[in-house]
């Protein structure tokens, strides 16, 4: 086991609060389980990871790139849906892989991610870097689920060129340490970029959260709106930044931190940055942690619910709207997958 | 606006003033650069007794052992081995304004000081150079056993007071130049509010650094006791110097159960002072801590009022404002560490940036494990002049238990095109549009601050806009 | 009767796209101008390009006031000449109050320095006047105004300011009746020989109480009936549909 940073801020600040980067254990992987695509019209296996790819980590970047690097590529002009399946059953331990994703001129591709599995204490490592031409459209939706112990790091670089709209949708809802690394870079006019994602989060679960957007190109909008539920001893790190730089007049981002907490030994730690180097911009960010609203959760116990039940209407309720982005094949199964995670709660 | 020209002596003092340099003659000055022998230099000439002394040494290990923290804005012009860390004017003590040398009480008259003391303020501390010159404080405050003396007087005449509290909230090893400033420091105030008094007028301190390369690193310490209330303004103007000038001063503030402190703050450097200054607070039950803080001046500001909220039902509240112009970096914020129950923090921070300037909110909120029932609000505006400028929102919140209510919010932007045509659309150019805007922005910190502070620091912004109204 | 404002074939737009075709209107002092027509018609636009609202670009035409072109001068150059404008929604500024914005915006547009207690007493007389509670001179301009003390706020000013053109923009939207009353009562009491309005309006309120001289009919960015008061009535009758043949 190696001790290794991972998430570090793009802009540091004071050291005695250990907030500057997660150090976390981590042993090295075994690369065994393979990736399902749905069908292979636009995938093939080959290439690398651009060098320049950072990460979260460069341990974790190296261990990704020590699997196999698989090339989505989406033609110009094609509308299309993809889902890869991460599955760690018993004896396939972990996943290591690298991806590039490439979405043609005024192309679409719905793609979807989900990382299940049994087996207990295996890792996904995975890196990818997403790209999308003038006018292209990315929706790409993650399911992390099950996979109890598990250490999963998602760690994304995308680049949107003019008039490119980029979505992710996150429901981080299994693994033990679960690691999410976004940069994007907002390079063409009118870009547009979003990232969601929501969480439930028990035990000792850790949510390592990372975000860094770049609005470099004019007119360009971000957005990032993370939301979720911390009990027993679980613990969220939230990193967003919103990076405007010099000459990206016009453009706007808005970040968005919001946890709920149900036990008095859930940690959540937010470090939401600004970072302006053009004044024609608007960024805003907004976060809030707290308990339940205890008004309406007594609303609703004299409509005749029990606490439990009011909690979850209540946690259900916030989480919605972010479940709602998400690919619609994939909702009921999110929704499913929130509740199993909220009943994982330790027997107090 | 125009009205307010005439309503205090301390606005009709120009630019300039802050610009003069007085031909000061040296009784005594150390050799630059740090060494122990400095240090024991400094202690002796001070006729301080042998446990400051050790503090000094011990602080001077400290300091050559920590490294310059990493996330800190540039400093690297900043060279300690020619900064003379000690620099006495040639006069002692005075308790009338009317025995100081006349080049000295010229300075201050022209900073209108003596006209703020005309106003029945409750007691004047002007420290020139690093050495208190003059102190006065009004006899009413004497009666109800309140203690305004400088640090030094303090350290010997009320050793029994200063002793178990000096260092102990801002220790050497907090940061690099904390452990300098113990090393070295020198002047500053001592305040001591007994049981139940209440001190209805402000107390004042005026500081002042002269004298080229020269470092003042004044120790504040203030003590409120149970019930017991006070307000504090601390001011700071310098005059323009080449040579790098660095403020390394400590404040440290006990305010104690069912206590309130206000600590009120304008500082306005010249603009190549390097303003490494800490300030730290812990509150006992019920106290209450208030921050009003106004950075204007410096080359580089690093300045993050700490405020432990310990006792339970303590509160603490933090408004600040800074204005980082042409070479400026001032990166400034607040932290608040709270462990009793069922605290309150209210964090309002502003910054402006223009003509390049850089202007930086760093923060630290920490809801610790037994904190239970703290309510929260922070709230964190940058307004960007221009394209050149920068501005950086670096907040970081730990909460660790369940029974909270904490609400953040920030925003970064430039003043609405709407904004501006509204006012111009009602006869005002664009310059005074703006600078009104600017001066509503900060409005709500200078309504805060007493009325000659609060006109000061809009002739600030004003001066910032060319050709802006009054 | 003298010239106040005169535009001639006045072309505006936004961006790329053209909101205003060639409009012709002179307004001479002494009058009363009503511009109607359907929501997103140019009224506004119109007003604001009046205004010299930088958002609008005249690509064509000019306007004129009392025979000098102001095209192209800035808005606080036009306010000095004396052109007002009601906002339809005034923005709010925390951190300056309503008194002292009026009293900062008087003493350029006159010229004169307002002494303060003088200034107070002409302001509590004009708020009284407008039945508005005195301490909103303390409040912050428009901050945590409701919709109808905003329109207040405007009226208000353009009594202080007393210019020689005032344009207001649904003044009485958001008015109840007896608001609509109060603020009308306030427009007559401003108008005189020596000065003229351009009210904007789709709901006619205001009229009854302020009856215009002159009405431009409004649609497609292009006025496409002029009139007396009688006008009003006719609007009211059979809506602005009866004039989009006249496109």
């Amino acid at each position: 086991m190696d001790k290794i940073k991972v998430n570090t801020l793009p802009r540091l600040t004071y050291r005695y609060t250990h907030t500057n980067e997660t150090v976390l254990d981590f042993a090295g992987s075994r690369n065994k389980a393979e990736p399902e695509f749905s069908d292979m019209t636009y995938v093939s296996e080959g290439g690398s990871l651009p060098d320049s790819f950072k990460g979260a980590a460069e341990e974790l970047v190296q261990t990704a790139a020590a699997g196999k690097h698989f090339q989505i590529n989406i033609p110009d002009g094609v509308k299309t849906a993809l889902s890869v399946r991460l599955n760690l059953e018993h004896g396939t331990e972990d996943f290591c892989g690298t991806f590039s994703v490439s979405v043609g001129q005024g192309s679409e591709l719905n793609l979807i991610w989900i990382w299940d599995g049994k087996e207990a204490g295996g890792q996904i490592i995975s890196a990818a870097c997403y790209e999308v031409q003038d006018g292209g459209k990315l929706k790409v939706s993650i399911l992390e689920r099950n996979l109890p112990g598990a250490v999963l790091a998602d760690q994304r670089h995308v680049i949107l060129h003019e008039g490119a709209v980029c979505d992710f949708a996150s429901a981080l809802l299994g693994g033990e340490k679960v690691i999410v690394h976004s940069t994007g870079r907002l390079e063409g006019r009118k870009s547009d970029m979003t990232e969601t994602a929501v969480y439930a989060a028990s035990g000792t679960q850790h949510e390592d959260l990372f975000y860094h957007l770049e609005h470099v190109g004019k007119e360009t909008k971000s957005h990032i709106d993370v939301k979720g539920a911390l009990d027993d001893h679980a613990k969220k790190v939230f990193r967003g930044t919103l990076d405007f730089k010099h000459g990206c007049s016009g453009s706007q981002g808005d970040e968005g931190d919001y946890a709920i907490q149900l036990s008095p030994k859930a940690r959540n730690i937010s470090l939401p940055l600004l970072l302006c180097r053009e004044d024609d911009v608007m960024g805003n960010h907004a976060s809030s942690a707290g308990q339940l609203d205890e008004q309406i959760i007594y609303y609703l116990m004299s409509r005749g619910f029990s606490r439990e039940e009011a909690q979850r209407m209540v946690i259900e309720s916030m989480l919605r709207p972010l479940i709602d982005r998400m690919d619609s094949s994939l909702q009921d199964e999110v929704l499913e997958a929130v509740n199993h995670a909220l009943d994982a709660k330790e027997s107090l | 606006m125009a009205d307010t020209k005439k309503r205090s002596e301390v606005s009709d003092i120009n630019r300039s003033i802050y610009d003069i340099k007085d031909e000061v003659s040296y009784s005594y000055k150390a050799d630059t650069g740090l060494t122990e022998e400095i240090i024991r230099e400094i202690s002796a000439k001070k006729e301080e007794p042998e446990w400051m002394l050790k503090k000094r040494l011990q602080a001077l290990k400290i300091y050559n052992e920590l490294d310059i923290p990493p996330w800190m804005p540039d400093i690297s012009e900043l060279d300690m081995g020619h900064i003379d860390t000690y620099v006495r004017p040639k006069t002692d003590m005075k308790a009338r304004w009317e025995d100081l040398p006349e080049n000295i009480r010229d300075t201050f008259d022209r900073l209108g000081i003596p006209e703020a003391e005309k106003k029945s303020l409750a007691g004047v501390g002007a420290q020139y150079d690093s050495e208190v010159v003059y102190h006065n404080i009004q006899k009413e405050l004497e009666e109800q056993g309140v203690i305004y003396v400088d640090f030094e007087t303090a350290v010997k005449k009320y050793e029994h007071l200063v002793r178990p509290y000096f260092g102990t909230l801002i220790t050497p090893s907090y940061h690099k130049f904390a452990a300098l400033h113990y090393a070295v420091w020198s002047g500053g105030s001592f305040v001591y509010v007994p049981k139940g008094v209440h001190v209805n007028m402000p107390l004042q301190s005026y500081f002042r650094l002269n004298a080229p390369g020269a470092g003042q690193f004044e120790h504040t310490l203030i003590i409120v006791e149970e019930g017991a209330d006070c307000h504090f303004i601390e001011g700071c103007s310098a005059p323009r110097y080449n040579v790098a000038n660095l403020h390394a001063g400590a404040v440290e503030l006990f305010v104690k159960k069912g206590a309130t402190l206000r600590y009120s703050t304008i500082e306005n450097w010249s603009k190549n002072m390097y303003n490494l200054n800490t300030k730290k607070a812990v509150v006992g039950e019920g106290g209450h801590m208030i921050w009003v803080s106004g950075s204007f001046g410096s080359h580089v500001s690093c300045l993050y009022p700490d405020t432990v909220l310990r006792g339970d039902n303590s509160t603490c509240e933090f408004t600040g404002i800074t204005f980082a112009g042409k070479g400026q970096c001032l990166d400034t914020g607040a932290k608040v560490e709270a462990y009793g129950k069922n605290t309150s923090i209210n964090i309002n921070s502003k910054s402006i940036s223009k003509g390049g300037g850089e202007a930086v909110y760093r923060s630290v909120v920490h809801i610790g494990p037994h904190a239970e029932g703290a309510k929260g609000a922070i709230s964190c505006e940058s307004l960007m002049l221009d394209d050149e400028s920068r501005s950086d929102t670096i907040p970081d919140i730990i909460i660790e238990n369940d029974d909270i209510d904490l609400g953040h919010e920030a925003t970064i932007g430039r003043i609405p095109d709407e904004d501006i045509y509204y006012l111009m659309s009602r006869g005002l150019s664009e310059e005074d549009a703006k600078a009104m805007l600017v001066r509503g922005f900060a409005e709500p910190i200078s309504k805060e601050l007493p009325l000659e502070y609060a006109v000061e620091m809009n002739r600030l912004i004003n001066l910032e806009f060319e050709g802006a109204i009054g | 009767m003298s010239e106040l404002l005169r535009i001639e074939n006045l072309h505006v737009s936004v961006g790329e796209k053209e909101l205003l075709h060639g409009i012709n209107l002179t307004v001479n002092s002494g009058e009363v101008h009503a511009i109607m027509g359907v929501n997103g018609a140019g009224k506004s636009t119109l007003l604001h390009t009046i205004m010299g609202n930088p958002a609008y670009t005249v690509t064509e035409g000019h306007i004129f006031f009392r025979g000098e072109d102001i095209t192209d001068l800035t808005t606080d150059k036009r306010a000095r000449k004396g052109i007002f404008l009601s906002f339809q929604s005034p923005v709010s500024v925390a951190g300056i109050t309503t008194e002292n914005f009026i009293r900062t915006a008087k003493s350029i547009i006159s010229g004169k320095q307002q002494r303060l207690f003088p200034f107070k007493r002409l302001m509590k007389q004009r708020m009284t006047e407008l039945a508005m509670d005195e301490s909103y001179a303390g409040r912050y301009l428009n901050d945590g105004f409701s919709g109808g003390e905003r329109k207040k706020n405007e009226i208000l000013q353009m009594r202080i300011l007393d210019p020689a053109l005032a344009m207001l923009d649904e003044t009485d939207s958001g008015l109840d009746v007896d608001a609509v009353r109060i603020v009308a009562d306030n427009i007559r009491k401003y108008h005189t020989e020596n000065n003229a309005l351009i009210m904007i309006t789709h709901l006619n309120q205001l009229l009854k109480f302020v009856p215009p001289d002159k009405v431009h009919v409004l649609i497609g960015g292009r006025i496409v009936k002029e009139g007396g008061a009688e006008l009003v009535d006719e609007i009211e009758d059979h809506g602005f549909d009866a004039f989009k043949s006249e496109v």
